[in-house]
């Protein structure tokens, strides 16, 4: 089915393949998706390779789903900024690159991005938090917020933990999307089912903000098989 | 071989955002500690530092620490460097009348424009002095999330501690908040701190023997690292594979 009322930005990186896999998956097509593409020759964060690109456009030809290029791949551009504010959907599943955050000007436009933070809140805050509730706690997390000027702060839709990952060496690109992917789908069932957006925790207040882990941490997590502390 | 890249160029002019870093396998672990064992070594070549600046703060740290590395040797080739830095007159009470004038932490208010170095030494004296652990953290995070985003310690942070002001190559100020935050991992636990603590002593390590001599005690650097290395074998003992190997 069509979410009428549901679009989605979309960049080309693993988390996205995810999203829509999942989302097509569970008959939750998005109503609209705006692309955001590299078109350096880089690679940009959350990105591991470039066949993602053409991967997705396929996806959405073959399930009918309307889709634009954006001409500036910069989701805080005026022309990103422009393109989503013309739309007729209301809320807008964020699946941007890696380490953008949406400023003041687009929070602003009168829609709801709903995004799916990889941990679980409001504990675990920040970037990379699932690398430290690996080592805290030995699981991972996710929750669905919409988002606020505020970082991770947005009030809590849904929230779930699960159990660590088998292959640790792939918590970037898969562990960590799957994780957020089932959020997602959960998080738009529900609303589907009640026909409103219901919240499991308005006020995200407290937690800790946790910033890129640095790599001997990542390696020791990685290489154990339970929590460190 | 396995080269530990966080290290080799100088990280003030040229940081490092750690953005999806690559998993290298247990060999990393190796290069990591090897690194910072060449960073010891290198430190202790330095036979004489006439620098002064905080020398009353790393006398009582100094103190601190090696309380913490007394109760953990655990490995016969950091007893040489341990030895090492025991012989350096940074204890006791001779340095008495070289105190400054170190500020209450509960003088500083986020409405008013701050100093790094005066925020970072009234810091230390309330983690010393077992001080009011909510204002510590307090104003240890606002630091944190400064230094996390720019990869700086900026000599100034203007009113409600927004973008820093004024120089950020002042290497003493990330060798205080290299301090602080080991004083206050060890007092915690708390992983965000040892996260952020590897990269300010990356920085500081990635710094010239000329630069550091010039600009810091090496004894108390020494003795961080030798913390840090000490708190990262402590969480790597569980772990199959990774070998602490400091030759």
């Amino acid at each position: 089915m069509n979410l009428h009322n549901i679009a989605m930005v979309a960049a080309d990186t693993t988390r996205t393949k995810f999203y829509m896999n999942e989302l097509i998956k569970n008959k939750l097509l998005p109503n609209y998706v705006l692309l955001l593409l590299n078109n350096n020759s880089k690679l940009l964060p959350g990105q591991k390779d470039f066949n993602t690109k053409n991967d997705l456009i396929c996806q959405l030809k073959d399930n009918g789903i309307k889709y634009d290029i954006a001409s500036n791949s910069n989701i805080n551009s005026d022309e990103a900024i422009t393109s989503i504010a013309n739309r007729s959907e209301q809320v807008f599943i964020f699946s941007g690159f890696g380490g953008v955050l949406l400023k003041g000007k687009i929070l602003d436009i009168g829609k709801k991005f709903l995004h799916i933070h990889g941990g679980y809140l409001p504990d675990y805050k920040g970037s990379t938090a699932n690398y430290y509730s690996l080592i805290e706690q030995n699981v991972i997390g996710a929750s669905a917020i919409f988002l606020t000027k505020e970082i991770d702060c947005g009030p809590i839709l849904l929230r779930n933990f699960f159990s660590p990952p088998r292959d640790r060496t792939k918590i970037d690109h898969i562990s960590d999307s799957k994780v957020r992917a089932k959020v997602l789908v959960e998080c738009l069932q529900n609303y589907i089912d009640s026909g409103s957006w219901k919240y499991e925790l308005e006020s995200n207040r407290g937690g800790e903000t946790f910033y890129i882990i640095h790599p001997v941490l990542k390696h020791l997590t990685i290489l154990g098989n339970s929590a460190l502390q | 071989m396995i080269y530990y890249e966080y290290t080799k160029v100088n990280r003030i002019d040229t940081p490092h955002t750690y953005m999806y870093t690559k998993y290298q396998g247990s060999k990393f672990i190796d290069s990591y500690f090897k690194d910072r064992f060449k960073s010891l070594n290198t430190l202790q070549q330095i036979k004489e530092n006439k620098n002064k600046n905080n020398l009353f703060l790393y006398s009582k740290s100094s103190i601190v620490l090696k309380g913490i590395l007394d109760e953990h040797i655990f490995d016969e080739s950091l007893k040489e460097i341990t030895a090492w830095t025991k012989n350096i007159k940074l204890g006791g009470t001779i340095l008495d009348d070289t105190c400054i004038n170190i500020a209450s932490l509960t003088t500083f208010n986020i409405s008013n424009k701050v100093n790094s170095e005066q925020l970072l030494q009234s810091l230390i004296e309330s983690q010393l002095n077992k001080g009011d652990e909510f204002l510590i953290k307090f104003w240890l995070d606002l630091l944190v999330q400064r230094f996390e985003v720019t990869k700086k310690i900026y000599e100034n942070y203007p009113v409600n501690f927004r973008k820093g002001k004024g120089k950020n190559d002042i290497i003493h100020l990330y060798c205080l908040f290299s301090l602080s935050l080991t004083l206050f991992y060890c007092n915690t636990k708390s992983i965000k701190y040892l996260s952020t603590l590897l990269k300010v002593t990356d920085l500081l390590c990635s710094l010239g023997k000329d630069l550091l001599n010039r600009k810091i005690l090496p004894q108390i650097l020494s003795l961080i690292l030798l913390v840090e290395l000490l708190n990262v074998k402590l969480l790597s003992n569980t772990i199959d594979g990774v070998n602490f190997e400091s030759s």
